[in-house]
């Protein structure tokens, strides 16, 4: 009985280095990921170099792949920049919402990345959300522009004054943020957005107007990492309320009893009757539905949100 | 009967020369193959190269307030990736069409040449070309930072590794040009090969993006993309290379390692095809 044919033994040879040879290219490759050269921070957050003008003009017609590629590119420098303040953030910012840790983001770039991307694709409506959420913490002005500039472009989207209606909210201007809830109003037959305006105008600073504006938020938006910041935010302002509630009911056992109390337990049937939610072992539950902690000191008694709560801190 | 007599006599003749060595079968097509490149003046890439350069650096240096040897190096290495790209592209897919659209292929494999021998000469000799060609750039470049830089420039220590690195890509560009053109058509191959090279550049990002996804399925697709084609970013330094940062010896290294195993993978592949190719 004969071996393989030398034309045999040759194939074999080959397909087994094709084989080897993917498999030292794929080992490899874990070293040089790790190994490469990476510039120094200032150097590697430089923005694009191209304007937003010539770039149109270089996407030959594929202007909306172009901004996809460059909206793909903000989200990695968004998320590098997060993921390196998690780092080196201290144990109690950590449960902080992640999009409010944004501070590190150079706004040159992020400023650089928005306007490629809006004047590539003027319709990219997902661009105009991040932003309005995203860059008010870095740049404020830079946010108000690239609002207009979508409003410009899209007149048509009632959504995208409500965005800059946050955006004037945030900054305490409340008359301006009835403005643009006015502005929006007129292009909605939703009767909510005038309801905003006249609540903005009435008391801008009310917790209730912060709610409303979290709440439509919420249901509104489109990008998903816009969605859960607004719910961080919604859980936040529930969880302020409910920490409003609980003092109120330990400044009444303490008017009664003349002490703090000993436990969550003493409170049970008054943290009920305030309207919280109570575990059956005692404690009262935050929104994310980890106990509250009871702060008890010589000074007297407090709540306090949990270490392990996601409840963001603010 | 006479001329039965002449054809036994110079067969015997044939039979009495030595066959040469596998080795000296492909050094000899190699040298052919470099030999024609050079008749095909493939090499006057350089002059446009120097024009290029010449013009980069007294205009772009002179406009770029004191950034002219970043710019330049950008600008060189910049040109050098591209101009050796679409040499290993173009004359890497002509290298095999040629010889078949010639019929000289049938003369060659008359001889006593393997096809895997041929591929491998045809692929030595357009990297020796390659190689003449990155290191005529590099000169280039290097004399044009020492004149602007009016003594030795500090970006010189990063100039040449990456230089190397970039020589590296191209000789995974001309296996990836021989694969291609050992079982497709001229346009294909070329198609395939500029393909593989812009995709390879995004490599490195789509395993980026990667982790952006919530799907199981697309992330593991995007990974398994990742290490199917040659991540060729790898070779890529130009950036640091302008901001004075040398890519260290250990990376030098991997990225060697790593191009020897994309090279020897590339052309096993291409060997294996040209086997079976049917010429007729």
């Amino acid at each position: 009985m004969s071996g393989p044919s030398p034309a045999g033994r040759r194939s074999l040879a080959l397909a087994l280095t094709v084989v080897l040879g993917l498999a030292a290219s794929a080992a490899t490759a874990r070293v040089l990921d790790t190994g490469r050269p990476s510039l120094p921070a200032a150097l590697a957050d430089e923005a694009p170099a191209l304007s937003p003008e010539a770039a149109r003009r270089l996407s030959l017609g594929f202007g909306g792949l172009a901004a996809d590629w460059y909206w793909l590119s903000a989200l990695q420098y968004v998320g590098r920049k997060i993921e390196a303040q998690t780092q080196v953030a201290l144990p109690e910012s950590t449960a902080a919402v992640e999009l409010d840790r944004i501070k590190a983001v150079d706004p040159k770039v992020l400023v650089r990345y928005f306007e490629l991307i809006t004047t590539l694709d003027p319709r990219f409506m997902a661009v105009y959300e991040f932003g309005a959420v995203v860059l008010p913490a870095v740049d404020v002005p830079a946010a108000v522009t690239l609002l207009e500039k979508g409003i410009q472009a899209n007149p048509d989207q009632w959504y995208l004054h409500q965005q800059l209606a946050y955006i004037s909210w945030q900054r305490g201007d409340y008359l301006a943020a009835a403005d643009a809830f006015r502005r929006g109003a007129r292009m909605t037959t939703a009767a909510w957005m005038e309801h905003m305006a006249e609540r903005m105008e009435r008391q801008g600073d009310d917790p209730h107007v912060a709610r409303a504006m979290y709440t439509r938020m919420y249901e509104q938006a489109q990008d998903d990492q816009v969605k859960q910041w607004a719910l961080k935010r919604l859980m936040e302002l529930r969880s302020l309320q409910e920490r409003a509630a609980i003092r109120g009911v330990l400044s009444g056992f303490v008017t009664a009893h003349g002490r703090c109390p000993g436990a969550w337990s003493d409170l049970t049937a008054a943290l009920r009757t305030a309207g919280l939610t109570v575990d059956p072992q005692g404690p009262p539950l935050d929104p994310s539905g980890t106990p509250y902690v009871l702060v008890v000191s010589p000074l007297g008694c407090d709540v306090s949100l949990h270490r392990s709560s996601t409840v963001p801190r603010g | 009967m006479l001329a039965t007599t002449d054809t036994s006599s110079a067969a015997t003749v044939a039979a009495a020369r030595p066959r040469p060595s596998s080795r000296r079968r492909v050094v000899a097509i190699a040298r052919n193959t470099f030999r024609e490149a050079v008749r095909d003046r493939v090499l006057y890439n350089l002059v446009l190269f120097v024009l290029l350069l010449s013009v980069g650096a007294v205009f772009l240096g002179a406009a770029s307030a004191s950034q002219d040897a970043k710019i330049i190096v950008d600008f060189g290495l910049g040109a050098m990736l591209l101009f050796g790209a679409f040499i290993a592209i173009f004359v890497g897919v002509g290298l095999v069409w040629k010889e078949i659209e010639r019929r000289t292929l049938y003369a060659i494999f008359a001889k006593p040449v393997g096809r895997g021998e041929f591929l491998l000469g045809k692929y030595l000799g357009l990297c020796v070309t390659l190689a003449l060609n990155v290191a005529v750039m590099g000169a280039g470049v290097t004399l044009v930072l020492v004149y602007v830089a009016r003594g030795t420039p500090p970006l010189l220590a990063a100039l040449w590794p990456t230089v190397g690195l970039i020589y590296l890509e191209l000789t995974i560009l001309t296996a990836v040009a021989l694969l291609f053109s050992a079982f497709s058509s001229s346009i294909f191959a070329v198609f395939g090969s500029l393909a593989v090279f812009v995709i390879g550049h995004f490599t490195a990002d789509l395993k980026g993006f990667a982790s952006l996804l919530d799907v199981p399925a697309a992330r593991a697709a995007l990974v398994a993309i990742y290490y199917v084609l040659p991540n060729l970013s790898t070779f890529s330094l130009i950036t640091p290379a302008a901001h004075g940062i040398a890519p260290p010896a250990a990376y030098l290294l991997a990225a060697l390692v790593y191009a020897i195993a994309w090279d020897a993978t590339l052309l096993a592949a291409a060997a294996l095809l040209f086997a079976r190719r049917d010429f007729r």
